[in-house]
């Protein structure tokens, strides 16, 4: 366990300059400001807070909006009165508005801002606001909220009041590191669901605002029951579509039943924009959160935190018996903790398309802490607790073989380990992947460093990670292998010389490598600057700029030649935003 | 010339420390103004306030004018020479107040704009003209809407190329309106005659909403039976449950 800690000294050098890189990014690039004017604290007492209540919620309010400020980047000020009133949780916003003068000018204005890809299906024939008619027939007015006409740019910026996020008691949690306590409701997930309606996640559907006329919201434009029917009303089977009901993104609430918000999400995963929550959890800004507000108007900066990441990252080798278990490392880069999942995949690879010859029977996963502590684990996903199996439900990742093992983690920023082995010793082919399920925090997930037994092929190591989010990733991926026998102690049998192949999710060739040296001046250039120059002039290395998709790394040894050896992946911060 | 301001500057230093040998130091200037800030202008060239982000909330302006300004004049309150907005406004002058000053028994008409200048700063700007509406019409209308009645009439500050907008619920030139007053059913005819149309179902008898076109909002606050007109500003409220 130790020589593999010291084996990921690299790994904590980058993890100081990634968290530096992150730093140096910072907000001040982003424009997007969002300002808030509070009630006098006597208010916040007669709604039942104390004065470090206040103190706390004030934090809160703030860590909820740099969720947004650091990943969109209009250069507006969004300006928010933030007030209370007693009761037992929940809250509500207030919203003033801007007509639109024609369906015409607010489809130029969205057309004018779009930026990402969403936006412009949005805005193009197959999308939800198209050039052309006005989809609503009948006699009615668009809205925008004020917030939102500024990023829209139909009005100027300002620092006028853009709405009032009100609270209701204290019964909440302001704490942004134990957001889910039993009995405490999560406010910060609460005021991102307020502000997101602030600036323009919110619905009139023909409500008039006394103004004598129906007004629909441009969000309004969003909701559909099916591929080309929208769903301009309040009632059951809506959902958020930007390409005209071709893809439903996510149900919204049925307010018709339930007197719940009709823009809000429906129940399901806990998330900021559901119509209700519960006490006790967290309520994330999640992946299809930032997608919605994106669409709504907001354009992605280039430097939010977790705007685009490495969401997993995975490794497929040789399982054996100590000391040649499939070994994972991994670094979590920012200042809070990181929700991850970890597997450990083995039987289920012979299930794959083609399947997987050898693939190991029965595995186990250990996972070790920065210091090499053992901290958790598992060897069938089922022996976890129910919460955990919904979790990895939920997030699509439950394996498919009850044999298989996987943890729920949350890891503190750092170095962390996980251990591959076959239950009793057995030997073959596994993966071990760490998923990042938490898009809350400024965190990352951004390396992971395996080392496996590289055979001949199809017995090469593979490495395999996953970039999501808006924008481009910059990554660099290292196979290393004779400086490994200069490690201490040092490794035996390592790989004397690898090459190293970056490939698509096609499983085209994007890259390849042999040796580090061979790379252009400006790649070298990044290595160094980033720590990871290899010491072997006979390792490989490529540095790529990538979209959001899947990628895998391949390591073999020059001429078919057998070794120990890692295949690395670092995420060296947003490559270039949308 | 001297500035009427009076101030001491204040600097802070913020310091966040990353790892034990790491440390990334961050200044930031701010300044500490009186809580009245007096601008007195002289020759019109005056700048009361400069400053690198200035917080108007919490602060009051006085405005005192020792010249003849001429027509066309700006006079600077804050000229701002950072990069975001001025924080609030002073408590006695809002964005789009018609500013009354004195001079040698003249009187002037001014407009506070927030934004004018640079784009970050708090003007003055002419707005005298004799097209001025009456002081009468001017006090029952909201300063929002007189801003509206000469953004229509093309009466200074709207002569010439601005930023100021005004705060009104706007829609295909008719403004959206709060009244205060007695509807009466010849009231509503003349709403009705002038274009504009009474809102079902919204108000009470003595407060009610209106459609009303720009240019016939002086009309409507000449009435003797309407005390009030102000820009309704329609929004909405919505509810979580957690």
């Amino acid at each position: 366990m130790s020589k593999h800690i010291r084996t990921f000294g690299t790994c904590a050098r980058l993890s100081l300059l990634a968290i530096l890189a992150l730093m140096a990014s910072g907000t001040s690039a982003l424009a997007l400001a969002i300002n808030f004017t509070y009630a006098p604290d006597a208010t916040f007492t007669a709604a039942g807070l104390s004065p470090q209540d206040i103190i706390d919620m004030k934090a809160a309010n703030t860590y909820a909006s740099t969720q947004f400020t650091s990943r969109y980047s209009d250069p507006i000020n969004v300006n928010i009165m933030v007030t209370a009133m007693p009761g037992n949780g929940g809250g509500s916003s207030n919203t003033p508005f801007d007509p639109v003068d024609s369906y015409a000018a607010l489809q130029a204005a969205v057309a004018t801002d779009a930026s990402t890809a969403d936006d412009m299906t949005t805005v193009s024939a197959g999308g939800s606001i198209p050039a052309g008619t006005d989809p609503i027939a009948t006699t009615h007015v668009y809205n925008v909220a004020r917030a939102q006409a500024k990023a829209l740019g139909l009005r100027p910026d300002d620092m006028a009041n853009d709405g009032i996020f009100t609270f209701n008691g204290s019964a909440f949690t302001y704490d942004p590191n134990n957001r889910a306590v039993p009995g405490k409701s999560d406010f910060i997930g609460l005021a991102m669901h307020e502000i997101s309606e602030i600036m323009g996640r919110t619905s009139l559907m023909g409500d008039d605002l006394g103004t004598g006329t129906p007004i629909f919201a441009q969000f309004d434009l969003f909701h559909y029951t099916g591929t080309g029917i929208r769903g301009l009303n309040k009632g059951p089977g809506r959902s958020f579509s930007f390409d005209n009901g071709t893809t439903l993104l996510k149900a919204f609430n049925d307010e018709t039943a339930n007197m719940g918000d009709n823009q809000d999400w429906a129940d399901g995963t806990n998330d900021a924009f559901n119509a209700f929550g519960t006490d006790g959890v967290l309520n994330d800004f999640s992946a299809v959160d930032m997608q919605v507000m994106d669409i709504v108007g907001y354009n992605f900066g280039t430097g939010g935190p977790a705007t685009i990441k490495l969401a997993n990252i995975s490794t497929r080798g040789t399982v054996q018996p100590d000391p040649n278990a499939l070994i994972g490392g991994f670094i979590v880069t920012g200042t809070q903790p990181k929700k991850v999942i970890l597997r450990a995949i083995g039987p289920s690879l012979g299930n794959a398309n083609p399947p997987v010859v050898g693939a190991l029977a029965d595995p186990i996963l250990e996972l070790h802490d920065g210091t090499g502590a053992l901290v958790a684990t598992n060897d069938n996903w089922r022996d976890l607790s129910a919460a955990d199996q919904q979790t990895l439900t939920d997030n699509g990742v439950a394996p498919t073989d009850d044999l298989e093992s996987a943890l729920v983690a949350t890891l503190q920023p750092g170095s962390a380990t996980a251990i591959v082995r076959g239950v009793n010793n057995t030997s073959g082919i596994g993966l071990v992947e760490a998923y990042d399920i938490d898009n809350t925090v400024d965190s990352k997930l951004a390396n992971i460093s395996t080392r496996g037994l590289v055979q001949p092929d199809p017995n090469a190591l593979i490495g395999g990670f996953i970039v999501t989010g808006a924008g481009t990733e910059s990554v660099i991926v290292r196979a290393i292998g004779p400086s490994l026998a200069n490690a201490n102690p040092p490794v035996a049998g390592a790989l004397a010389d690898p090459t190293l192949e970056l490939h698509d999710g096609n499983g085209a060739l994007l890259a390849m490598n042999d040796n580090w040296r061979d790379l252009s001046a400006a790649d070298q250039l990044t290595l160094t600057n980033n720590g990871v120059a290899p010491t072997d002039d006979a390792e490989s290395a490529l540095v790529a700029t990538l979209p959001p998709g899947n990628n895998t790394a391949i390591v073999r040894g020059v001429n078919g030649t057998s070794g120990v050896a890692l295949v690395e992946v670092y995420g060296i911060g947003v490559g270039a935003g949308p | 010339m001297k500035s009427n301001f009076n101030s001491s500057p204040n600097f802070q230093v913020l310091a966040r420390s990353l790892f034990a040998a790491v440390a990334v130091f961050a200044l930031s200037t701010t300044h500490t103004f009186a809580d009245v800030v007096q601008a007195t202008y002289t020759t019109g060239a005056e700048v009361p306030v400069r400053s690198d982000g200035f917080t108007a909330t919490g602060k009051s302006v006085k405005l005192t004018l020792n010249y003849a300004p001429t027509k066309g004049t700006q006079l600077m309150v804050v000229q701002n020479t950072g990069s975001g907005l001025i924080r609030g406004t002073f408590s006695n002058l809002a964005q789009g107040q018609t500013v009354t000053l004195h001079y040698r028994g003249a009187t002037y008409q001014f407009v506070a704009h927030y934004y004018g200048g640079s784009g970050r700063d708090l003007v003055l700007l002419w707005t005298n003209s004799k097209q001025s509406l009456p002081g009468a019409t001017l006090n029952k209308l909201d300063n929002q809407l007189v801003l509206s009645v000469k953004q229509s009439r093309g009466d200074p500050p709207f002569d010439k190329p601005t930023t100021l907008r005004p705060e009104v619920y706007k829609y295909r030139g008719r403004v959206l309106v709060e009244i205060e007053g007695s509807l009466t059913r010849e009231m509503s005819d003349q709403i009705a005659s002038l274009g504009g149309q009474v809102v079902k179902g919204w108000g009470t008898a003595t407060n009610f909403r209106v459609w009303v076109p720009v240019a016939q909002l002086e009309t409507l606050a000449g009435r003797a039976d309407v005390t009030l007109i102000s820009p309704a500003r329609p929004s909405v409220t919505k509810r979580s449950t957690r």
